[in-house]
């Protein structure tokens, strides 16, 4: 660190000894690793050695050269190693020995924004530079001038591009890079850990296009891949290139020490289970080490708390006037000119501190920080070492902060942090045979190739997609082969980030409709609404106007004291069962393992095998062969849940997994004041309903559960709001996947009632349709009461969450019961079933009395592995 | 992700599951496009015997496609137009820019006039040329071959003829064939892995120099509306080219030729306007000044095509011409890009007389670089400081912008100080 060690130590010193204000939860110091280097290999030319040596690098590390071996054998590979640690020299080095000994060489380098695509040119160049050789190195992305598409595609030996860029303007167009496609040795991809979930299943169909135009021009090159470490980077590597990848995990590259601390802030009102904002004690750690004029990056979990963190501290290190800009923000959606600036910004030191999203947490080169605040759980473990590796490189000592928040995953992980260290990474998980994803890449690969009889393109039932898709008229056989059958360019109607492409674009009425930001279509609707306010490079803005078909909102910056948050209502209506299995309640919780949480994950060949046997239910509890429809069934049984026949043998409960449609609908929001978080008004929404179908997994309650329970239907309801409100936060333990990745809804099976918040934020319950549903009945009033809980892929067509989730239902159910039962508060709080003030006075002892009845009260805890 | 879905279990359920959704998606896309209406169910199941589609089936070594030919006598007329006026006649330079030394060896016998019917278009390679239209001249006849694909299976025997003609002929001419037609062709040989190179014959785009002689003239530049306005020719019934992608998709489906037939008309059309436009291009810019109803302004354009050629002589003589007889607009034009042509000609004397001309003419609005040069001239001969200044003054008055006069105002207070 070139500021030295001795602020970092001292304003660490300060943290640590904050006293009856935080509780430390865990002080672990990493200590500094030494290098290990290799020679550099035999086969390389002297003139790239010798580049190499004149930019410092006397000798390659370990992995480096083992990396080098397997390429040069023709081996896929992937290297995993963290942030720093040399892993763009695995790949350059022999793409450029290549191009020198044959200078027809192609390699296509992908990575996953064009911000580090541009960085990694820069660094490519300089070596080129040195080489002295003609290699021609060009990013192709969306702001390359047209001009110069030109020669790119002629003479470019490595062409720098992303996985969208490929997809919409390269493969549609592969004729045009002949030259490319034939001659194309290596294909490089770096930050792999980032293609997972529905990026990742997108991205390893455009693989599959990949390789199939490469098939046809006759190459057949190797990838070379890079990863952040998780934990089946391999495994990963080979569902996306779909053929064996060698890995390299020896990190022979130095690090200095590090020193990680997780903090919990303390509780400020027990009944309420209320703690110190995360928010204000992330800005208090991070003003810790701005003082001290420690270069610090702050990672928050959302858009929007970085722009009020950076607010916050923009207030308190920017009193003077030539202090401005020494504190940014910085996230997706900022415009790219003001993102490169910032970048430079923190390179150069001009800023001290950045408060970003995960946007920052890729391999972007913003030199050495010293320290990192982690301000909430960044989700999984993975991104969590990841970002803590932004602070501190080669050497030095740096710190790394987890500050939690009060959601479960979090509070989990902070008062749990030897899971945390015992635990590897997650894995990166795709499902590139996701019916939507795929049957959108059979159409952009039948446009750039017709597709021919008996090709394969993932699954088995390949002939039924394109028989599906000549009945759309999408699609039309002739002489053996499927071609394009339309004038649209399949493509531009593909995103492989979200589901739909189409950014609503935000204008400044204040400064004559400059446009100021882009929101993706996903998430417009909560977040631009009419009155919103919408908070950009700490500005405050109010929307004046959405033109939703022109996707555009109309903002003008304002002097606020508030922030805006949507109030957000769904309803779910069950289209086919795929399998169902009653729930056995207490009496079999105590099946093998029932409670345990889960343990690191199997590795990736048995977890392959195990298929079978995990999804028929590895809980150890028996599922019986799925019924048509229980709900259907239980229609009959009369007298409903509230009936007295609450006996030993009445159903607990059922649970389902299947196709679902999800309507989700904005209907109002909420004003929340800055500095105290408190609720200063409402207002109402007016927008189109979000459609979709995804998959989901689901548990209808029964008369078991709720029979003679001591509350009313209503305060029933709070309780398995909450129950729904604890498991979708404890699942992405069981799933690996992010909070987001999944959504609940809680309503009836039948889609005739929702339970939706409302604007006194106290559970309310709207009848979704008028069909089916006599005028004047209320929830005291149905006829029948079996309350269902849906948990489900928060992605058209699913990304396979829900399948996964019904396999493991005993261990979710028991996780959430132990997670709620050993909360600490009264009455519910964040970090079990909700805060108290959304969820009603009796929603948590409503919500452990109905789980105590799904599991069963001789479950035993959550075993959690103490250190060792 | 980790358990398979059951997509493999009933993939034909999952797959009817999934309609609604994919039809969401893909209904803003039709509603976008709106160009493939959608078909009636008559057009579909059409019971009645239509006529047949005109013209043969050709049977080469790799499957048959289809083939119409039309010929006509090479002296007929389309519109106003004689097609005959081509043979023998000259393809000025400008039109062959960036292709210098093709005009010299132009010979309308060895012209291929080019225009291709697609299934759309975005381009890429999933766009067909279903049809592709050629025309020329052989012996006393221009004749019209349509080479068409009746499905996508015979599209490799269409490519090989097509593969086979294109050595015959040393031009191409085509309405924005370069940025279209061509670059389609190229990936649809690539496609079918032939090696075919489209650059070697010279282009000649007509797109191009109909933009420079009527842009801003006509209700646009399409080749339809210069048809009408430029060669007098009125087409009935035509399909809008919108739709040919759809009646062409149709076909595929219900092989009823009625609607293609008349695609097969709208390309024919479309190949003798183009002959009929090159005429008229070829006339227009050898010798505007002869050309039957060129004017002013039509010089004026010419002029900048020679310009842009490097030929600032002719251009020169052109501007003249155009100042003397133009009025209006049209002179101050022809006085702008005159005094232009003369400086870069090394007419310090002409292009200063022309400035002088067009600040004197009353609706001119000259850019700030006409003072500045102006000022410049006078500033170079001796004792012209002062008339320098009184150009200067005068475009500090004229100036529309703020920046603009500051600008002038700087050079304003250099030459205040020479003349001092």
């Amino acid at each position: 660190m070139s500021r030295g060690a001795a602020p970092i130590e001292s304003a660490l010193e300060r943290v640590l000894g904050r006293k009856g204000e935080e509780v430390i939860t865990a002080v672990r110091r990493v200590p500094a690793r030494a290098a290990r280097f290799a020679d550099w290999p035999a086969g390389l030319p002297e003139t790239l050695v010798a580049a190499y040596r004149a930019r410092g690098i006397e000798r390659p590390f370990v992995h480096q050269a083992l990396a080098w071996e397997h390429v040069a054998a023709g081996r896929h590979a992937v290297t995993v190693t963290p942030t720093a640690s040399g892993k763009t020299l695995c790949y350059n080095v022999p793409v450029l020995a290549r191009c020198l000994a044959d200078p027809s060489t192609r390699a296509l380098y992908l990575f996953p924004t064009k911000a580090l695509a541009q960085d990694q040119v820069a660094e490519l160049q300089e070596v080129i530079d040195r080489l002295g050789a003609p290699i021609k190195t060009w990013t192709y992305d969306g702001d390359t001038p047209d001009d110069a598409r030109r020669a790119i595609r002629a003479q470019g030996n490595i062409v720098v591009t992303n996985p969208d860029m490929l997809h919409q303007g390269i493969l549609p167009h592969h004729t045009k890079w002949a030259k490319l496609f034939q001659n194309l040795r290596y294909v490089v991809i770096d930050e792999l850990h980032t293609y997972r979930g529905v990026f990742g299943s997108h991205v390893a169909n455009v693989v599959r296009r990949l390789k199939r135009i490469c098939r046809f021009h006759g190459s057949d090159p190797v990838f070379v891949c890079s990863s952040a470490t998780i934990a089946n980077p391999a495994e990963l590597a080979s569902r996306l290139v779909e053929e064996p990848v060698a890995l390299v995990d020896d990190n022979g590259a130095p690090s200095g020490e590090k020193v990680l601390v997780f903090l919990n802030p303390p509780v400020i009102n027990r009944e309420l289970g209320i703690r110190r904002s995360y928010l204000t004690t992330a800005r208090s750690i991070a003003a810790e080490f701005l003082k001290r004029e420690v270069p610090t990056i702050v990672f928050a979990t959302s858009r929007l708390n970085v722009e009020v963190l950076s607010k916050y501290l923009k207030e308190e290190f920017e009193r003077r006037p030539h202090d401005a800009g020494m504190i940014r923000g910085y996230r997706g959606g900022y415009l790219p000119n003001t993102r490169r600036e910032i970048e430079q910004g923190l390179r150069r030191g001009d800023i001290l501190g950045v408060v970003t999203t995960n946007a920052l947490e890729l391999g972007i080169d913003i030199g050495a920080l010293g320290a990192c605040v982690l301000a909430g759980y960044p989700g999984t473990v993975a991104s969590t070492w990841q970002q803590a590796g932004r602070a501190g490189r080669r050497a030095g000592v740096s710190a790394a902060v987890f500050v939690a928040k009060s959601e479960p995953l979090d509070q989990f992980m902070v008062t749990h942090p030897e899971y945390f260290f015992s635990k590897p990474p997650e894995a990166g998980l795709v499902n590139p045979d996701n019916l939507l994803i795929r049957v959108a890449h059979v159409k952009c690969a039948a446009f750039e190739l017709p597709i021919r009889d008996g090709e394969r393109f993932g699954g088995d039932d390949l002939p039924e997609i394109l028989k599906y898709l000549q009945e759309e008229r999408i699609l039309h056989p002739a002489d053996g082969r499927w071609h394009w059958n339309q004038e649209v360019y399949p493509a531009d109607t593909v995103s492989l980030r979200s589901v739909a492409n189409e950014n609503f674009v935000i204008m400044d009425q204040t400064r004559q409709n400059q446009v100021l930001a882009e929101v993706d279509y996903a998430s417009a609707p909560a977040t631009v609404y009419e009155d919103a306010i919408y908070l950009c490079e700490s500005e405050i803005y109010h929307v004046k106007r959405l033109d939703y078909a022109q996707r555009r909102a109309y903002v003008a910056r304002v002097d606020a004291d508030y922030y805006t948050d949507a109030i957000t209502g769904t309803a779910v209506k069950v289209l086919e069962v795929d399998g169902a299995a009653e729930v056995a309640g207490g009496a079999s919780a105590e099946g093998e393992g029932g409670a345990d949480l889960p343990s690191p994950r199997p590795s990736p060949a048995a977890a392959g095998e195990g298929e079978g046997a995990r999804a028929e239910g590895k809980g150890g509890a028996h599922i019986p062969p799925p019924r048509p429809s229980p709900a259907a069934a239980g229609e009959g049984e009369g007298a409903g849940a509230d009936g007295d026949v609450a006996g030993a043998t009445a159903p607990v409960a059922v649970a389902e997994h299947g196709d679902v449609h999800v309507a989700w609908r904005v209907s109002g929001f909420k004003k929340i004041k800055f500095a105290t978080r408190e609720n200063v008004g409402f207002g109402t929404v007016n927008l189109p309903d979000q459609e979709m179908q995804t998959t989901a997994c689901w548990w209808i309650l029964r008369a078991g559960a709720l029979a003679g329970l001591p509350w009313t239907r209503a305060e029933v309801l709070d309780g398995v709001v909450g129950i729904a409100y604890a498991m979708q936060h404890i699942a992405p333990l069981l799933l690996m996947c992010d909070v987001r990745d999944l959504e609940r809804c809680v309503g009836d099976r039948g889609a005739t009632w929702f339970a939706k918040a409302d604007r006194e934020s106290r559970g309310r319950y709207a009848f979704a349709a008028a069909d089916g549903q006599p005028a004047g009945l209320t929830l005291e009033t149905l006829p029948r009461f079996e309350p269902t809980l849906f948990l489900y892929d928060n992605y058209p067509g699913g990304i396979g969450l829900s399948p996964e989730l019904f396999a493991r239902r005993d261990l979710l159910l028991a996780a959430t019961r132990a997670a709620v039962a050993a909360c600490g508060c009264a009455e519910g709080c964040p970090s079990c079933v909700g805060p108290v003030v959304e969820m009603g006075l009796s929603a948590k002892a409503a919500a452990l009395a109905i789980l105590e009845r799904l599991v069963g009260a001789v479950a035993s805890p959550p075993r959690v592995e103490t250190a060792s | 992700m980790c358990a398979p879905p059951s997509a493999s279990a009933a993939p034909a359920a999952r797959i009817a599951g999934l309609r609604a959704e994919l039809d969401a998606l893909l209904k803003r896309h039709r509603a976008a496009a709106a160009s493939s209406p959608p078909p009636s169910p008559a057009a579909d199941h059409a019971s009645d015997p239509a006529p047949p589609l005109p013209g043969a089936e050709v049977l080469t070594p790799i499957g048959a496609y289809h083939r119409v030919i039309t010929r006509l006598p090479a002296h007929s007329a389309h519109g106003a137009v004689r097609l005959d006026a081509l043979l023998g006649a000259g393809v000025p330079r400008p039109l062959f820019r960036g292709q210098p030394g093709r005009a010299a060896g132009f010979d309308a016998r060895r012209a291929l006039l080019l225009d291709t019917e697609t299934t759309g278009l975005a381009g890429g390679t999933g766009t067909y040329a279903f049809l592709v239209g050629l025309a020329f001249f052989v012996g006393d006849e221009f004749q019209v071959h349509q080479l068409l694909m009746r499905d996508h299976g015979e599209e490799a025997a269409l490519l090989s003829d097509l593969a086979a003609l294109l050595p015959q002929f040393d031009t191409l001419v085509t309405y924005n064939g370069k940025a279209f037609d061509v670059p389609l062709l190229e990936a649809r040989f690539c496609l079918a892995r032939r090696e075919v190179d489209l650059r070697r014959p010279a282009h000649l785009d007509l797109l191009f120099p109909a933009r420079r002689l009527w842009r801003g003239r006509t209700e646009n530049c399409r080749l339809a509306t210069l048809e009408r306005e430029i060669c007098g020719f009125e087409r009935t019934g035509d399909v809008p080219g919108a739709e040919i992608p759809g009646i062409y998709f149709e076909y595929l489906r219900n092989r009823n030729p009625a609607r293609l037939a008349r695609v097969l008309d709208h390309n024919r059309y479309d190949l003798l306007s183009l002959a009929a436009l090159l005429v008229r291009v070829l006339g227009l810019v050898r010798d505007p000044r002869r050309a039957a109803g060129a004017g002013a302004e039509d010089l004026v354009r010419i002029a900048r095509l020679y310009a842009e050629d490097g030929d600032l002589r002719a251009a020169r003589t052109m501007l003249e011409e155009a100042a003397c007889f133009g009025g209006g607009a049209c002179r101050t034009a022809a006085l702008e890009q005159l005094g232009d042509a003369c400086r870069r000609l090394g007419d310090g004397a002409g292009a200063a007389a022309a400035w002088e001309a067009l600040l004197a003419e009353p609706h001119a609005a000259p850019p700030p670089e006409v003072f500045l040069r102006l000022a410049r001239h006078h500033l170079a001969e001796p004792g012209g400081a002062a008339a320098a200044v009184r150009c200067l003054q005068e475009g500090v008055t004229r100036a529309r912008d703020l920046e603009t006069r500051a600008r002038l105002e700087r050079a304003l207070a250099r030459a205040e100080r020479r003349a001092r």
